[in-house]
């Protein structure tokens, strides 16, 4: 019958032009951003996309032997009006055998490099720079122990340098990835996990959570800024200092004053090294992120916005507009006026470290 | 007057009518409650698809709270498993089983009808958490402690739980009953390895859900407990967060292949029939599909890499997951094997058969990929794995289970399908399919994470988001058209004979629509493909043989099953809302297990 011949000829380009157009242009487009696994800058994830890539291919190459096999057949073994019925074949045992053991063969060529590679991620490399990280709802704090500081939401660490994260989690489970440096671990309550890597190339890196951990797990990125050996001991030796003191009679010093009085007591929740009100009260609370150096992060709210003035402005007075659901309530007039506002905006985004530059 | 009478009596036939499928313990009629029940949480299931595809058009959309985000792909996720597809394969299992082993009932009628109310009851208390609110937004693996009451307070967490737990009795009475049929109810002659493949493949559904859905039942029941009793199995400090995982996938791999072998073994009767060539290597199938059932209680880590167990376990797990690749392979190359030097007719439920091969390849090539355990460092909870599960369970479950419906419509109904709206069916709903999960491989490529609900404008994942929910509102659209096929043709379409397909097995030696007690005579069964030996390769006296007249023995209807089924229900509901529910739920059922036990029967 002639429909079935159509109909044949229609599978092949109903089914393969689509999917080939789709999988062309996917390569094509696919790739190269911030947070793409295809381009790496650590050792971790480039044994991981070295991993792939031949696995890649060896599955192109049984995609198009299976789907071409299956679309030729379904083209060449068509019925036609009157055919009679074909020969009652019910198998082949060594047909059987063959292509039992070919996937076999196939699959245990993959494994081979699949079980040394799990264990070079696992081992730990010689005298690793450790930091510890630290899985909150909805963000993320690193504590650096030996060098007495926290710092939220923006990892640094040198380059050429193999770097050791011992992760756990204060609440609930949490993922960690940041795709262009290292493959994911799960931060865990109770249990530690542990990343290794290398970082080749100073910049800033993307990375955030992978494992649901509720409402805004959307909002719960970071970011990794990789620095030259030299800067990052400077940025450290920043960070020991503490947040610098603002000039007295400026607005920042407002601000700052702004942090500690009633109304809005930021430090009942945040920390900021060094920081000393005027009666003497410190900002040493950890219910949120150190704001030490906050000035220099490029996000807020663990990237629910970019760290500019205005958004800083808009994040203190309701964190709730951007950020629903997380822990620091809204403030309103009557807590913090403009005017108030103002000057902590001006004193946050004034901590900034000194000597390392900042990307 | 007269009218008013004739009026009445209309009314009251309907009542009795309604009555007879409350009642029923006939496994046809109890196979199209499934039926029906399971394609309208398949639409449930589908809305909240849609929903979820409309929120992540556009990077940083507004559409919805992540409140109401998260119960939607929560809810996408169960209702789709729980409550479309395994009580889809169950309204074929309950439909031809019996019919393709030649036999007049399943084995308990009773207790099939439970499962079916337990079912819908259950399936009901599950999506009853919308009407107060709090739908489950926990993602449908409820880890812990996410799931615990300290992060997930109020009745949201409860819904999870004591959905699950209803549901997971109408499933184990289900696999016992059928597995039990299986065994013991084959026709005189029909020898294990002369039964039909779907046959087979559900045997060993069967045997997963009784040694799986234990696993789920016992975590629920320790997470209920640390929810509303203050127990701590599942505590940071003093039980195991983890321990959860390893429970949850015990049940949850070997889940997939209880939701994807059905499907094998529908492909198993529609490829042969449509080629007009039996099943190739019907042995080497139905080994591999035990095999994939055995090594598939071994994999369940394989979804837990990132959670640091250690090099070795993922060295294991890794093994035992390629290997699980090798079975599936073979299942594959005999399907083409089938079709290789057939005679093959493209009808709307062979295309479906076909393109399950095509789309559960991609699915598969995909899993030995994150199988490599390192690449799923990278993979896993990205949406590649979003791409990878769907061209498991949509491409190739659903696939095959819309093979199935175009397939037995004749026998379930009497009536064809209308081949030409079948056709446009299948044509957009591969290409709306392919539009929709192909991209979200490319997705994962940008490490882009599942289960987010908004994301920046400068991740370059706009565009793949955007053709994916372009690709969904088409596969919405061409699911209606199955939907108005399946109504048009009920109403009027053409008449189906017999054996509509000329097809191999014993469901289609009977009427279509089949009679209530299956068959006159039960058949006699001396070849696979008994049938198809009956037609082609028997003549004369030899072909009529058949069983002796005998008497037919039907059990009658009975409502109990749906009192214990409420009961069981309200049992559970008590959990979420208040304990009195408990315990007049747990009267309810404590009585009607008695007068279950005592019923007359004949």
């Amino acid at each position: 019958m002639a429909g079935w011949i159509r109909c044949g000829r229609r599978v092949v380009l109903g089914a393969l032009v689509p999917l080939l157009a789709l999988a062309l242009a996917g390569c094509g487009i696919t790739g190269g951003e911030v947070q793409s696994a295809n381009e790496t800058f650590a050792d971790n994830a480039e044994s991981i996309w070295n991993l792939f890539v031949p696995i890649f291919w060896l599955s192109v190459v049984i995609f198009v032997l299976v789907q071409g096999a299956l679309i030729w057949a379904v083209i060449k073994f068509r019925y036609r009006d009157g055919d009679p019925p074909p020969p009652q074949l019910h198998g082949n045992t060594k047909v059987e055998v063959a292509w039992t053991i070919a996937p076999a063969v196939i699959l245990a060529i993959i494994l081979v490099p699949t079980i040394t590679t799990i264990a070079d991620l696992a081992s730990e490399p010689d005298e690793p720079y450790t930091v510890d990280v630290i899985g909150h709802q909805w963000w993320w704090e690193f504590e650096y122990e030996d060098e007495g500081f926290k710092t939220g939401n923006v990892l640094h660490v040198p380059a050429d340098q193999p770097i050791h994260l011992r992760m756990t989690a204060a609440d609930v489970i949490h993922s960690f990835y940041a795709p262009q440096l290292f493959g994911k671990q799960d931060t865990i309550p109770g249990r530690t996990t542990n990343i290794y890597f290398t970082p080749e190339e100073p910049g800033e890196y993307y990375g955030q959570c992978y494992e649901f951990c509720g409402l805004q797990h959307a909002n719960m990125m970071f970011r990794i800024v990789v620095h030259e050996p030299g800067d990052f001991e400077a940025w450290v030796a920043d960070q020991q200092d503490g947040a610098p003191d603002p000039e007295p009679d400026t607005l920042e010093a407002r601000g700052k004053e702004v942090f500690f009085q009633p109304g809005a007591a930021c430090h009942a929740c945040h920390a900021i090294d060094g920081a000393v009100a005027e009666d003497g009260t410190e900002a040493v609370a950890e219910v949120g992120p150190n704001l030490t150096n906050i000035g220099e992060r490029p996000i807020l709210g663990a990237g629910a916005l970019e760290n500019t003035p205005e958004n800083l402005h808009d994040w203190i007075r309701d964190p709730q507009e951007s950020k629903p659901g997380n822990e620091m309530p809204s403030f309103s007039q009557d807590a913090i006026s403009d005017e108030d506002l103002e000057a902590l905006v001006a004193y946050l985004s004034s901590l900034q470290s000194e000597r390392a530059d900042a990307d | 007057m007269a009218q008013a009478v004739a009026a009445r009596e209309e009314q009251l036939d309907r009542w009795a009518v309604i009555w007879d499928w409350i009642t029923t313990s006939d496994h046809k009629k109890i196979g199209l409650l499934y039926f029906w029940t399971s394609l309208a949480f398949f639409f449930v299931g589908g809305f909240l698809a849609l929903g979820v595809r409309s929120q992540l058009v556009v990077p940083n959309s507004a559409m919805m709270s992540p409140e109401v985000y998260n119960q939607f792909f929560t809810m996408h996720a169960l209702v789709m498993i729980f409550l479309a597809l395994m009580p889809m394969s169950a309204a074929f299992f309950n439909f031809i089983i019996p019919l393709q082993i030649g036999a007049r009932d399943v084995a308990f009628p009773r207790l099939n009808s439970f499962s079916y109310w337990v079912y819908l009851f259950g399936g009901l208390l599950l999506c009853s958490g919308f009407l107060f609110g709090a739908a489950p937004d926990i993602g449908w693996t409820g880890y812990t402690s996410l799931s615990s009451s300290q992060y997930t307070p109020g009745m949201s967490g409860d819904f999870y739980v004591m959905g699950l737990q209803v549901l997971g009795f109408s499933t184990v009475a289900a696999g016992l009953n059928f597995f039990v049929t299986i065994v013991n109810m084959r026709a005189p002659g029909m020898s294990l390895m002369r039964m039909p493949a779907f046959v087979w493949m559900s045997l060993v559904t069967f045997v997963l859900i009784l040694l799986a859905f234990p696993a789920l039942a016992i975590a629920l029941f320790a997470l209920m407990m640390d929810r509303n009793f203050d127990t701590v199995f599942f505590s940071a400090a003093d039980g195991s967060v983890v321990m959860w995982q390893h429970l949850f996938w015990i049940f949850g791999h070997p889940e997939v292949y209880i939701l994807i072998l059905p499907a094998f073994g529908i492909i198993s009767e529609v490829l042969p029939t449509f080629s007009r060539k039996p099943l190739f290597g019907y042995s080497f199938v139905v080994f591999s599909g035990i095999t994939i059932a055995f090594l598939g209680f071994g994999v369940w880590v394989h979804h837990m890499f990132t959670v640091g167990m250690g090099p070795i376990p993922n060295m294991v797990f890794a093994t035992t997951t390629m290997l699980i690749a090798i079975p599936t392979g073979v299942k594959i190359l005999n399907w083409l094997a089938t079709l290789w030097g057939g005679s093959i007719r493209l009808t709307t439920a062979m295309l479906f058969a076909v393109a399950f091969v095509g789309m559960f390849t991609i699915g598969g090539i995909s899993g030995v990929m994150h199988a490599a355990v390192p690449i799923d460092y990278w993979q896993h909870d990205t949406y590649f794995i979003v791409a990878h599960l769907h061209y498991v369970l949509f491409g190739g479950t659903m696939f095959g289970l819309i093979a199935g419906i175009y397939y037995w419509f004749p026998k379930m109904f009497g009536r064809y399908m209308n081949e030409a709206m079948g056709k446009w069916h299948f044509w957009l709903t591969l290409i709306g399919f392919n539009l929709t999960f192909f991209p979200m491989h490319f997705l994962g490529v940008d490490g882009m994470p599942r289960r987010i609900y908004t994301y920046p404008s400068d991740f370059g994942w706009e565009l793949w988001n955007l053709v994916a929910t372009i690709g969904a509102y088409l596969l919405g659209f061409a699911t209606l058209l199955l939907v108005i096929n399946l109504i048009k043709s009920i109403r009027a379409g053409q008449a189906a004979p017999n054996d509509p397909w000329d097809a191999r097995t014993l469901e289609w030696t009977t009427t279509s629509p089949p009679q209530k007690h299956n068959f006159d005579r039960t058949p006699q069964v001396r070849a696979r493909d008994d049938f198809w030996d009956q037609k082609y390769n028997r003549t004369g006296e030899d072909a009529e043989a058949e069983g002796p007249e005998e008497h037919i023995h039907l059990p009658p209807g009975s409502y109990i099953p749906l009192l214990v089924a409420f009961g069981l229900m309200l049992l559970g509901a008590g959990i979420i809302f208040t304990l009195w529910l408990s315990v007049i739920g747990g009267i309810i059922l404590t009585v009607g297990l008695f007068a279950w036990a005592f019923e007359p029967n004949d």
